[in-house]
């Protein structure tokens, strides 16, 4: 196990939050949920940069405040809100990541820099969005890391640039003996990489699956207002109210679609789980 | 921290315009003047107060999400800070005093390296005194917000110190500057003089930044990002 989070609770006023989650070694682990629903504070609790009011973290097997800046070493972040200073340039930030990571591997960072054409010499206020995002995963992809933790990596990039992202992390995650922890609002980047979701909403996490699984066995069933009267509900784990009816999301297609043929399934992605186990969605 | 140094340094690099604007400031100032050492004073204190200008670089754009991201802890953040904040007031009185003596030679002017050396060191510990204050109070409140709280301590501070200053000479005629020279002057070695001179404010000032660093430590450990 190299992260786990258990009750991990902080109070800010009217957001808390309360998380629990695991991040294994080989795995790619997912957190979605809408904006404000927790994604960054479980980051940043993660991360040391707030102090959660409860609830323990553990990080390579040691208590989160065990953890020593050697520990750091083997881990790749990126935050959406985290930057480095805007004067330097990809030259300037080369010896600073040298003398901060043992492992750092030159050769790597202005080999992946040429690669993704980040210019050398120009400093990082004059890079677009997607350089600047393209640059931060160069920097936590350098120095052979065994975590990483991403938060929003792929914002404000396009589909290329998404994609070439998504191979590099793939790539990464070769080594078996590494792991993942992303979260993102464009599902279909979660959905290709990660081997389980979890979902947040509210500060809680309301779903934790496996992706084949969320992929193969959820659904959402579209359903007049007396179908839905009439339905077995025990497999409906979110229904919101429509024009025509409901839509309800199940964990279990394959029930209603051998129980109730004339019920329209669809089949269920992670953006219908954040639009119904969002806020009104809950059953 | 070697990281942060670095980082450190690439930040003061990047403020070569700032530099030449100060070296051209000490040039014209040391010839307009009569006395050298006013400008290469001035100088040690600009430049220490550029300790302050990296934190406020460090603030900018989530940029210690980044740093703290990175192997390093808010611990070493604040070890790295002091480090840099003294290693940057050596070279700024190094800098001023090399400037003041050069400047004299080209001037041909007669300089008396004592008390020009003292003149650099009183501003050197001065600067010194209120970078101690400065780097726990940008910490606590931001580098924007802390400026002006440094500002106004530092004019409280002068206010005070001057009136004391008065009060003492104009009320109880006592006159502070002869009394202590009286009292220096009963030393006979000139070397003890000498150390006490230059020794006693150096400790002082070590002794401040060390108290400084200890309340930046606590600040740091308390702050959320």
């Amino acid at each position: 196990m190299l992260l786990k989070l258990e009750n991990v609770k902080k109070n800010y006023g009217s957001f808390s939050l309360d998380c629990s989650l695991e991040v294994r070694k080989g795995q790619v682990t997912g957190l979605v949920g809408r904006n404000g629903a927790g994604k960054s504070t479980t980051f940043k609790s993660i991360l040391g940069l707030v102090y959660p009011d409860s609830g323990s973290i553990e990080m390579f097997g040691k208590k989160l405040s065990d953890v020593t800046p050697e520990d750091k070493e083997q881990l790749g972040v990126v935050l959406t809100e985290a930057n480095a200073c805007e004067l330097f340039t990809a030259k300037d930030i080369l010896p600073v990541l040298k003398a901060m990571y043992k492992s750092f591997s030159e050769q790597e960072y202005l080999g992946k820099c040429k690669q993704y054409d980040i210019p050398m010499e120009k400093p990082l206020k004059e890079f677009s969005t997607g350089m600047k995002a393209k640059f931060k995963i160069i920097m936590a992809l350098s120095h052979d890391a065994k975590l990483l933790i991403l938060d929003e990596p792929t914002a404000g990039l396009d589909v290329v640039m998404r994609t070439e992202l998504l191979d590099m992390l793939r790539d990464y995650m070769e080594d078996e003996e590494r792991a993942i922890l992303i979260s993102s609002h464009i599902s279909t980047d979660l959905e290709g990489l990660c081997d389980d979701i979890y979902m947040i909403s509210d500060g809680k996490i309301v779903i934790h699956e496996e992706t084949d699984v969320l992929l193969s066995e959820y659904g959402v069933l579209k359903v007049t207002e007396e179908q839905y009267e009439s339905i077995d509900k025990e497999y409906i784990i979110a229904t919101k109210k429509e024009k025509f009816g409901y839509l309800c999301m199940t964990n279990r297609k394959d029930f209603y679609r051998e129980n109730y043929p004339q019920v329209a399934i669809e089949k269920g992605n992670i953006d219908d789980l954040i639009l119904m186990m969002g806020k009104g969605g809950r059953k | 921290m070697k990281g942060l140094l670095i980082k450190d340094l690439k930040i003061l690099a990047k403020q070569k315009k700032f530099f030449l604007f100060v070296l051209l400031l000490m040039v014209i100032m040391s010839f307009s003047m009569e006395d050298v050492s006013f400008s290469a004073t001035y100088s040690v204190l600009i430049i220490s107060m550029l300790t302050l200008t990296t934190i406020s670089y460090d603030e900018m754009n989530g940029g210690m999400l980044f740093l703290l991201s990175l192997p390093a802890n808010r611990k070493t953040y604040v070890k790295e800070k002091y480090v840099f904040a003294i290693l940057n007031l050596v070279f700024a009185a190094v800098l001023a005093f090399v400037f003041g003596y050069v400047a004299s030679m080209v001037k041909q002017t007669d300089i008396e390296l004592g008390s020009f050396a003292a003149s650099v060191m009183i501003v050197l510990v001065a600067v010194g005194m209120a970078l101690a204050l400065a780097i726990p109070v940008d910490l606590k409140f931001g580098a924007e917000k802390g400026r002006m709280i440094v500002i106004g301590v530092l004019a409280g501070f002068l206010v005070i110190v001057t009136a004391g200053y008065k009060a003492l000479t104009g009320v109880l005629h006592i006159d502070v500057v002869a009394e202590l020279a009286k009292l220096l002057s009963q030393i006979e070695s000139k070397v003890l003089l000498a150390v006490l001179l230059a020794g006693f404010p150096l400790v002082l000032l070590l002794l401040v930044m060390f108290c400084s660093y200890l309340i930046s430590n606590r600040i740091m450990a308390k702050k959320e990002f």
